[in-house]
């Protein structure tokens, strides 16, 4: 729409409150509130929803307009439609949500990921994981993150249990334990390690078995063995990270 | 914790996904909320592909810088080129096609943060995008 | 030419986090697969606690066939204990370490890119 148009529309709906000319106006102006909207698409929340929040916000902004000002309305507009659209996040999704969206996402692409490595015949991209699981790269990346953190007790999820104690095979010294040079960082780092955790250690970097060789082996998910090697590499430093703040 | 990050990137749209994922991991070291984190991404998204369409010609190779600055209370980012500099197009406003995307980026930004700040580069090489968001 | 990849951090524990969900998001665009990015992502943490001063910088160049992660400044020993040399030797297709200068190395670490497609 020209800008003589937009203004005198302006002026019909401010000073003579005209409300077709409003109509007018926001009808013109949806593929700015299209456009923001997508910025924030694929959080959660329908797009749809997010459109008709941002709708809102270009409405109170037409409402607000000051002709005086000089100022162009798709300019003035974006903080408002911005603003509407960050509240309704505030308000349905952020401080509660993506805490659990985040683990249930992880759970899944865990899953997915064993799925796919027996499927494919090898380790899956990330955009095969994303494409798999239906959601973007990026979300993706931060999930699979966030199952490396070293959950405590009250995060495991179902699908990686297994019990502690279970540790079925070979011996230690079957598994080339006893090979390494007594005085290494690594021989007193296994020391600290439990049956686990050395267990797999050991198959990985002794035995030289891959992540999800070492997942078959032992009976549980790929995404496990790699938490479990994390945390044992960071034991045998003598210094045990915190958990990542995922939430 | 205090703390200074700086990711270096070819000016290609494909490394936006850096500076976003930088973004969101400096932003949970920093106790910010999902929120912020949220706005954060959003508004670095905003300035780096501002870089990546306008810094340099087509087909140059060139780079982006994003600082992330961590100091109690506050994030400070800053995105810079040392490709053209400031154009038309960069504070360009919305004509009758439609909001210009490198007019309309600012605008998200100003409506995002704190403290935004558009200044020629180090020597008046290139851009710079500087601003904060309160933690 | 290949693209890099530059990021320089505060050196400390806390801190790897953000070089490996820069590298988790180039080794996404890379289209590696996912077990490689997770060795990628835990040699570099490896080699970054033998980071020695206030800041370190991780370089990622993206070749045809491998992404070379370089890294430093290090300790002049570091990856020495033959345990710990393992341990990169066994995550990354091949590890590097310049000759010391100044009483302090920078490491290579070379993953192959094959498979995926």
């Amino acid at each position: 729409m020209a800008s003589d148009d937009q203004r005198a529309l302006l002026v019909a709906y401010l000073q003579e409150g005209d409300a077709r000319a409003r109509d007018r106006l926001v009808e013109d102006m949806m593929p700015l509130v299209r456009s923001l909207a997508n910025r924030y698409a694929g959080r959660g929340e329908p797009t749809e929803d997010l459109v008709q929040v941002g709708a809102i916000g270009l409405v109170k902004a037409i409402d607000r307009f000051e002709l005086e000002k000089g100022v162009e309305l798709s300019t003035y507009a974006v903080p408002t439609i911005v603003g509407e659209i960050r509240r309704h996040f505030r308000d349905r999704t952020w401080a509660i949500h993506v805490p659990r969206r985040l683990k249930e996402l992880s759970m899944r692409l865990a899953r997915m990921r064993d799925e796919l490595s027996a499927e494919l015949g090898r380790s899956p991209t990330v955009a095969e994981l994303a494409e798999a699981v239906g959601v973007d790269e990026e979300e993706a990346i931060d999930a699979l993150e966030a199952s490396k953190a070293y959950a405590p007790r009250s995060l495991d999820q179902p699908y990686d249990e297994d019990e502690p104690g279970r540790v079925p095979g070979l011996a230690d010294e079957e598994l080339g334990y006893e090979s390494l040079e007594r005085g290494s960082v690594v021989r007193q780092g296994l020391d600290a390690l439990d049956e686990r955790e050395r267990r797999i250690i050991v198959l990985r970097f002794l035995r030289g078995m891959s992540q999800s060789e070492i997942a078959a082996e032992v009976g549980i998910s790929q995404m496990h063995v790699s938490r479990l090697l994390r945390k044992a590499l960071e034991v045998m430093r003598g210094r045990l990270e915190e958990p990542e703040v995922t939430a | 914790m205090r703390g200074r990050v700086v990711l270096e990137v070819p000016a290609k749209a494909e490394y936006l996904l850096l500076a976003r994922l930088a973004a969101t991991s400096v932003g949970r070291s920093a106790g910010a909320s999902e929120e912020t984190i949220a706005d954060l991404k959003l508004a670095i998204t905003e300035a780096v592909a501002n870089a990546v369409r306008h810094a340099y010609p087509e087909g140059t190779p060139g780079r982006i810088t994003v600082e992330l600055v961590t100091a109690p209370e506050r994030l400070e980012i800053v995105v810079s080129d040392t490709g053209r500099g400031l154009t038309e197009a960069d504070v360009a406003l919305p004509d009758d096609d439609g909001p210009a995307e490198g007019g309309m980026g600012l605008s998200i930004i100003r409506a995002i943060a704190d403290e935004v700040e558009l200044t020629p580069g180090p020597d008046g090489q290139g851009t710079r995008v500087r601003f904060a968001c309160v933690l | 030419m290949n693209d890099v990849v530059s990021l320089t951090l505060p050196t400390g524990p806390g801190w790897t986090g953000v070089a490996e969900l820069v590298l988790a998001g180039l080794g996404a665009r890379l289209d590696l697969p996912y077990d490689r990015i997770d060795e990628l992502q835990l040699a570099t943490r490896a080699a970054l606690s033998d980071a020695v001063g206030p800041d370190v910088r991780v370089d990622a160049t993206a070749g045809p066939d491998a992404v070379d992660v370089r890294l430093g400044p290090l300790v002049a020993d570091a990856a020495a204990d033959p345990g710990r040399r393992r341990v990169l030797d066994a995550l990354a297709d091949r590890v590097e370490l310049d000759p010391v200068e100044d009483g302090v190395t920078w490491a290579v670490l070379t993953f192959a890119r094959g498979g995926a497609r």
